[in-house]
Parts: structure tokens; sequence; C-alpha cells
């Protein structure tokens, strides 16, 4: 018999983890930008950072708009791997945007380097992850 | 040279009869023999239309030079009219005046391989600072140029700064310091971080350095200091120098003076001035830019880089 999860609940788990990463990314670089931390070349900082957050975070954010009681899957069920799956690669994705944004320079690539070289991982592992995350924010469950 | 109706003859041979040496008329109608050994001489004159012409007997004495005059008089017959004047007096062996000394005209570099021009007047610079005239002249070792330079090289020397050039700059002489990075308030940066022209990783010792790494830009500051030695005052030019142009000055110049400069008297009229060029990298993303003005005076500089304490001053 497969091991199931409550979909409701995993929902809220999942975006408990993504609302909190993005809150805390958006505020290191909100701090980082009145730090001086990317001069004047802020812009390309965010336009690094929102495109990596922005899809993933609307899709979850449209859901609990569009259902803020998660009424319509009160009881439906859904995989318990599917969901360790979806939570494991957003954690990975998203410990990883955060150590980009804050460890720049730290590292021998100077910040906005390291972002850039960060998206042709982050690019892909972002899609494989919206994909996962968009199981349980379109799926209808069992 | 002229033709009687008083055009020249470029292209005409000259010859010193028995000897191998000649050369032809330039376009000016002009022509220079140099190097003629003392003695009595004729010339010949070849020239294409016209029978060739041999001057008279020409005394040449040693460091004599002779204006010879060629002129074409009427029915053929050529006139010369030779001209002694006397060469230039042989070089001094008292230490010379800088009229003296110099082997080049005052406002233009001995040659292009003799020693390099400093750009003149200087660039834009990011501070100076004027070393008291008073304070160099107290010093009694001070006599002439070179002793000047090896005192500002012996305080560069204990300061660190290891690779110097010099250049040439009107009356006097310019000694450019190898680029260093510094902190923003001026001091050297320690270790080999001071030579460097990358801004360094931040070190993490403490919580607040963790913070200001993760949060705070890692700027670079990067400092040449040109110690400009001349009588004449100057102000800067308009033009901004880039920290890797600044840095080639480095490569440019001569590692020692040369004596023609070195031998000039230091007198009351020179001064010492500290040109300051500072660079800031406001992030590692960023170029370095020139700073106009610097953060700090041109004595702050000195003070931090501990160049004044070296110089006695």
């Amino acid at each position: 018999m497969i091991s199931t999860v409550n979909v409701s609940s995993a929902r809220n788990r999942l975006a408990g983890l993504w609302f909190l990463v993005s809150g805390i990314l958006f505020i290191v670089l909100f701090i980082q930008t009145l730090g001086g931390y990317y001069g004047d070349r802020v812009q390309e900082a965010w336009g690094w950072l929102l495109p990596l957050l922005l899809p993933t975070l609307s899709l979850i954010i449209g859901v609990f708009v569009a259902d803020p009681l998660n009424k319509v899957l009160e009881s439906a069920r859904t995989s318990r791997f599917v969901y360790r799956l979806a939570l494991c690669l957003s954690s990975v994705y998203l410990l990883a945007l955060l150590v980009v944004a804050l460890v720049g320079q730290l590292t021998k690539l100077a910040p906005l380097d390291l972002m850039k070289v960060s998206s042709l991982g982050l690019g892909p592992l972002g899609g494989l992850v919206t994909a996962a995350v968009g199981i349980f924010f379109v799926k209808k469950g069992k | 040279m002229v033709t009687q109706n008083g055009e020249s003859l470029a292209g005409a041979n000259v010859v010193v009869v028995g000897t191998t040496l000649g050369t032809t008329i330039d376009v000016s109608g002009r022509f220079v023999i140099r190097n003629v050994p003392a003695g009595t001489y004729q010339i010949r004159i070849t020239i294409i239309g016209y029978r060739p012409a041999i001057s008279p007997d020409i005394r040449v004495r040693a460091g004599q030079a002779i204006e010879l005059e060629v002129r074409f008089a009427d029915e053929g017959q050529v006139e010369f009219i030779p001209r002694p004047r006397e060469m230039a007096k042989p070089p001094p062996t008292s230490p010379p005046t800088w009229e003296e000394a110099r082997p080049f005209p005052v406002d233009k570099p001995p040659s292009v391989n003799d020693i390099p021009r400093f750009p003149w007047p200087p660039p834009k610079t990011s501070a100076q600072a004027v070393i008291a005239a008073e304070a160099l002249q107290a010093r009694q070792d001070l006599r002439i140029l070179a002793d000047v330079a090896k005192a500002l090289m012996a305080a560069m020397d204990s300061c660190g700064y290891g690779e110097k050039k010099y250049y040439w700059i009107p009356k006097g002489f310019a000694l450019v310091s190898r680029i260093e990075q510094i902190q923003a308030d001026g001091s050297p940066k320690p270790g080999k971080d001071r030579w460097s022209i990358e801004v360094a990783t931040p070190r993490i010792f403490s919580l607040p350095s963790l913070l200001e790494a993760l949060f705070t830009a890692n700027a670079g500051y990067y400092r040449i200091v040109v110690f400009a030695v001349t009588p004449q005052s100057f102000a800067e030019s308009d033009s901004v120098v880039s920290r890797e142009d600044a840095m080639k000055w480095l490569h440019g110049g001569m590692q020692s003076l040369p004596p023609s400069i070195g031998n000039i008297p230091f007198t009351s009229e020179y001064t010492c001035t500290a040109l300051i060029y500072e660079f800031e990298q406001v992030t590692p993303n960023h170029a370095p830019r020139f700073m106009d003005p610097s953060n700090l005076t041109g004595q702050m500089h000195l003070e931090k880089s501990q160049l004044r304490k070296a110089l006695g001053l």
C-alpha cells in the first residue's frame, strides 16, 4: 500500500517553507542593497533573484487566494514520496539561493558573477522544483 | 646652397676629397658632414648639369665647426665662403648648473632612450602634499638631485615600497611607487594583499566581521605615490588617469636616476611634491575608478603610509 499524506497539510508545509525562505532572501538582498553590497548594480542582483522565486511563489499564492481554506482538498491525499521529493527539491533550491546571495564576497568570484554562474544550474533546478511543487497546487488528489 | 637664381640644388652630392665622408644636399639646400677629423680638406660638389665644383683648402680644427656657404655665381663660377665656428665647451668637472648639465632643452626630455617623460603637467591628482622645502633644504647631505632621489628611495624602502621608477619632469624628476592596496583610512593593507590588484576575500574572525562580509560591500582602495622634484610650480592637467594607465608608470620608468639629472644641484628653488593617485573599487564587480578627490588629504596619506616619518618630516 502506498504511503500517503494529506494534500492540504502538504501544501501548507511547502508554502510555509517557500514563504519563510523567500522572506529571508528578500530581507538579505534588501539589507545588502542598503549596505552598498552591489554598488550601483542593484538591479542586476534583484534581476537574478526575482525570476528564480516568483514563478513558484506566484503559483502558491494564486492557489491560496483562490482557495484560502483548502476546502477543495480537505480530505484529498497524495503520495508521501512525491511530497518528500517536492520538499527536498524546494529545500535544496531555496538553500542554494540563500547561499549564493550570502557568500558572494567570500568566494573568488564577485557576487554578481557568482549569481550569473549559479543561474546556469539554478535555472533548470528551478524548473524541476516548480513542477514538483505544482503537483500539490494543481493536483486534485486521489 | 643655391643656384644663381636663388634655387636650391637638392640631391647634389657633396664629398670631402680624400676621405669617404660625404652627403647629399637636402630640400632646403643644406648639407651637414659630421665627424671630420682636424686637417685641411677640399669639398667637391657634383650636380647634374653643372661641372663639378671643388672648394679651395678649408682648414678644420679640433672642436671646430665650419659653416660653408656655396653660391653659384654667373658663368658657372662657384663661390665657397667658409665661416669657422667654435663648438660647445667640453663638460665641466664640477657639479654643473641645470643649464650646463642638461643634454637637452629644458622643456624637452633628453631623448626617448635616455629617461622617459612623466605626463606633465601631471594628470589630476586625488590629493597632494608639498613637502616643506625648508625641511629638505635643512638636510646638509642633500646637495644634488641624486641625493634627494637617494633620500626618497631610502624612505620608500623603509616603508615597504619595493619597486619605484624615475621619470623626467621639467628640471627635475618624478619618482613613482608601485600601486598598493590600502584601507579606507589610508594605511596599507597587511601582507601580500598590499600589492594585489584584486580585492581580497574578507577574513572572518568575529561576528561583526561576518555580518560586514555578508551585507556590506567589500570595497578596494588603491594608491600610487609620485614624488615630483622640480623648481617649477605647476598645476594639474584636466586629464584623469585610469588605474591601468597609472600602473603602467611602473613599467615605463628607469630604475635609477641618470647622472644628467642626478648631478643637478639641489637648490632652494626646488620643491618636492607628493602626488597621490587613489582609486576606489566600490565592489568586486566594479572597475576601479579614480577618486577625485580622495577622502584623505595628501598629508594624511603620507602619515598613514609612514612616508612622512621616514622622510623625517
